[in-house]
């Protein structure tokens, strides 16, 4: 057992000359007990073998492309990494077919085409675990990264689940995993695997049920096969944007008047506004024409100061939303750059739902870290000869890990654009919440015009504070603030009065959708980017900033009301997230909740197979929109009135562009299309001839983008500006 | 009224008997075999399930909301019901569904709705 033995050199002596003599695969592991760390990614794997590793060299070896690290420190470890979820659930039944409610727990290469590389993976690791004496799940500290830690050592280890201890981290920095495996958690965190596995077969029960009711109806009537899919989750985000979507389409805006005066005070001009709306015309006419005068005088003045608190650190949803807001990167965009930043090392764990920055995370040696970058050195200097730090935290907590900051460690290669711009927003606010707060003062004038009084304020910064550490992410306006006194008078250059209308709702975008569904408590922080990109792949939303509802989504919103309210209920999805959430606390187990799960479902797949005829029928005239939605360019040239789409030969098998008005003898228009890769209409026109534009995408090509017209001045001339 | 609109709509002649209406479901009677057959009634503007008013429950919403919005613009402009529909067809904040509407009761498919406004 050379892991036991005591010499720590003699050891790695011993480990690593059976290593050199040995050569190839996993020979030298049946000589020697190890350690086996199982950990959730490849880069996650070689950084824990790096930073446990005595010389921090640790030994890579590839087996039929898996990799795993061997390392020494105290004993021999083998660190092995999986890629992701390993396992999944599967029907045990083998007919396609809905309801289902007999599942198992399988290996992804059974369940999914095209997971063939997880057999392979699962063979090396089986392998791995033969010898293995001791196993640690190293995979992260949340729901996923045990679940995916429980199953292999279930499924792949041979029932170590009990047996194996848990690496607990927020950061993949050096001190904190070495840290950590020297105080190994005793044993798996079973509550939250518990509560994992129960969120999986409920979502599981959910998605296979609804979405196969949905696709055989579909299919019935319309005899082709489409995916559609509902979850627990995705129905009752695609309501809330259903029901946004309704209020804009069914919208009917009313007049109102607005009243502004332009008045001159020691030579600067500001902009004051009539103190109320007005709602008729006769009245804003009568005021606008009182108000014809060249001198006001102020009634009053207010001063004020606010303080206003630093931000409080990120949790993911935050970042996510302002990832939105700064940057225009989508939720799903964001969670990708953080996990590969802190698959660096560079920042802490990202999938948190805290706001809470504790001290054990060692302020002063992250700011001390950050000190060497000169983009940080003079704002981390000052926070460092502060007398104390203390974060202005935030309200909401995570019991796994804190919010997400900067581990200090600065990045040895370059970042691409997106990573640093997201790199430098966690370090800004992390430095900004243990900033002083800001203090703006708010000048408040009232103007007196003939007796109508139009107000207009300014606003200044007297104490920068936290500002100034988060540049240029914060953006606050400063006004020349003039001298005002209470009777002074002012000259009005202009009263103008402006004919305005109420505004719709605004679409929900990325972020507003994502604060919405963390509002309502809707999935988790780890899944909502995720959802809705699946809204997205479904077809279901036209728009990438802004979010509308396609036809198809309102059809199946429409079904799923009207067949099963209760899927589609934000509500019933909240009480399973709570009962998720007493599972994990012990107050619920997961046979009840997966009981509740069934005896709902066997009723609404009841009905929905009742109905099966009158649901495939509305969503069979959806797909029908959706898919000729897909396929219309434009309006066509030649007739007007006929639309061009994308169709295919039936003698020749050739695409091309029609006019939908051929087919009644009305029109002739044509176009031809590239034969090959993918096209699909732009929805903009030619700038040169008018012409409907479509793109052309080929594989491992920059796509391009074509006119329709095969006489285009601009491509006649060669001009490609046009297009 | 509408029910028998629904039925002549949809063009059931001689061999089949209407025998009862239910919201825009309608059963017919085969006179040759007596089978009944249940036949759902389409949107006058799209091709989703009509409601007893004759709009799908989406046009119907934006109908509503066209007569409501019409006392908040009489008060506002004291505007004439034609005109008040020619406004709100051409301002671009107007939702699509509610467009449709508009154009349904202009081109006088549903004109009465505007003497009788109130009864949806």
């Amino acid at each position: 057992m050379v892991a036991k033995t005591p010499s720590a050199s003699s050891n790695t002596w011993n480990c690593n000359l059976l290593m050199d003599k040995i050569a190839g695969g996993c020979v030298w592991l049946e000589l020697v007990k190890y350690t086996l760390i199982i950990t959730e990614k490849p880069a996650a794997a070689n950084r824990i073998a790096t930073a446990l590793d005595e010389r921090s060299k640790p030994k890579k070896t590839s087996q039929n492309g898996v990799p795993y690290y061997e390392a020494y420190r105290g004993g021999c470890i083998v660190v092995v990494p999986a890629i992701g979820h390993l396992y999944t659930i599967t029907s045990k039944q083998k007919i396609r077919g809905y309801p289902v409610f007999d599942y198992h727990w399988v290996p992804r290469y059974q369940a999914e085409k095209g997971a063939e590389r997880i057999r392979v993976w699962l063979k090396v690791i089986s392998d791995l675990a033969k010898n293995a004496e001791t196993f640690v799940d190293g995979c992260d500290f949340d729901i996923e990264g045990s679940i995916i830690g429980y199953t292999i050592l279930k499924y792949a280890c041979g029932e170590k689940q009990d047996t194996a201890k848990r690496m607990k981290y927020s950061t993949l920095t050096e001190e904190e995993l070495q840290a950590t495996y020297d105080n190994l958690l005793p044993h798996l965190d079973f509550a939250l695997i518990e509560a994992g596995l129960t969120r999986h077969e409920v979502d599981w029960l959910y998605g296979i049920n609804l979405s196969r009711a949905l696709t055989e109806a579909a299919k019935s009537a319309s005899g082709q096969y489409t995916t559609l899919s509902t979850g627990r989750v995705q129905g009752p985000t695609l309501r809330f944007l259903e029901e946004r979507e309704k209020d804009i389409q069914t919208f009917v805006p009313a007049p109102y008047w607005s009243l502004t005066a332009k008045i001159s005070i020691d030579n600067e001009v500001y902009i004051a506004e009539y103190e109320k709306t007005l709602k008729t015309l006769a009245e804003a006419k009568m005021i606008q024409a009182t108000t014809k005068t060249k001198a006001g005088t102020i009634d009053s003045v207010g001063v004020y100061e606010s303080t206003i608190n630093p931000p409080v650190p990120f949790d993911l949803g935050s970042l996510q939303s302002e990832g939105y807001k700064l940057f225009r990167y989508t939720p799903m965009r964001t969670s990708a750059i953080l996990q590969r930043l802190y698959l660096d090392a560079l920042i802490s764990y990202p999938r948190t739902s805290s706001q809470k920055l504790p001290p054990s995370i060692g302020y002063k040696n992250i700011l001390k870290k950050l000190q060497k970058a000169p983009a940080y050195t003079k704002q981390a200097t000052e926070l460092l000869i502060k007398p104390s730090l203390k974060p202005n935290e935030g309200k909401k907590i995570d019991p796994a890990h804190p919010a997400i900051y900067p581990t200090g460690n600065l990045s040895q290669k370059p970042l691409d654009a997106a990573s640093k711009n997201v790199f430098d927003l966690v370090v800004k606010r992390f430095l900004a919440v243990f900033a002083e707060p800001a203090v703006r003062q708010s000048v408040n004038a009232v103007v007196n015009l003939n007796g109508n009084l139009f107000r207009f304020s300014l606003m200044r910064t007297l104490v920068e504070g936290w500002f100034r550490f988060y540049r240029p992410y914060v953006q606050v306006k400063d006004d020349v603030l003039p001298p005002l006194s209470e009777g002074q008078p002012v000259e009005v250059l202009r009263v103008t009065l402006k004919e305005q209308y109420t505004q719709p709702p605004p679409r929900y975008n990325p972020r507003s959708l994502l604060l919405e569904m963390e509002e309502k408590e809707i999935g988790t922080k780890a899944t909502r980017a995720a959802t809705i990109q699946t809204l997205h792949d479904r077809k279901y939303l036209n728009g990438t900033d802004h979010l509308a509802v396609s036809a198809l989504g309102f059809e199946v919103t429409g079904v799923l009301e009207r067949y099963c309210p209760t899927v589609v209920s934000p509500k019933m999805t909240r009480m399973l997230e709570e009962k998720m959430e007493a599972i994990q606390q012990g107050r619920e187990n997961k046979q009840s909740v997966l009981a509740d799960t069934v005896k709902t479902l066997k009723r609404v797949t009841s009905e929905l197979k009742d109905k099966e005829a009158i649901i495939g029928m509305q969503l069979s005239l959806a797909l029908r929109q959706s898919w000729l939605n897909a396929r219309t360019v434009g309006a066509c040239l030649k007739c007007g009135d006929g639309q061009l789409i994308i169709l295919r030969s039936k003698k020749s098998g050739k695409r091309f562009v029609g006019c939908t008005n051929f087919f009644d003898g009305k029109c002739s228009a044509s176009y031809p299309l590239p034969q090959r890769g993918t096209v699909k209409p732009l929805g903009s026109t030619c700038k040169s001839c008018g012409a409907p534009m479509v793109a052309t995408y080929l594989r491992g090509k920059t796509s391009w983008r074509l006119c329709l017209n095969p006489q285009c001045t601009s491509k006649i001339t060669g001009n490609k500006a046009g297009i | 009224m509408f029910a028998q609109r629904f039925v002549s709509a949809l063009g059931f002649g001689l061999k089949t008997k209407k025998i009862k209406v239910n919201s825009t479901i309608v059963f017919i009677r085969s006179r040759r075999n007596g089978t009944e057959e249940r036949r759902t009634v389409k949107c006058k503007i799209c091709s989703r399930e009509a409601e007893a008013s004759g709009f799908c429950s989406l046009h119907l919403m934006a109908y509503r909301n066209i007569m409501e919005k019409y006392t908040v613009w009489q008060k506002a402009v004291k505007i004439e019901w034609g005109e008040y529909l020619v406004q709100i067809q051409k301002n671009s904040l107007t939702g699509e569904w509610a467009k449709e509407v508009v154009k349904n009761i202009i081109t006088g498919e549903h004109i009465d709705v505007g003497k009788n406004k109130k009864t949806l």
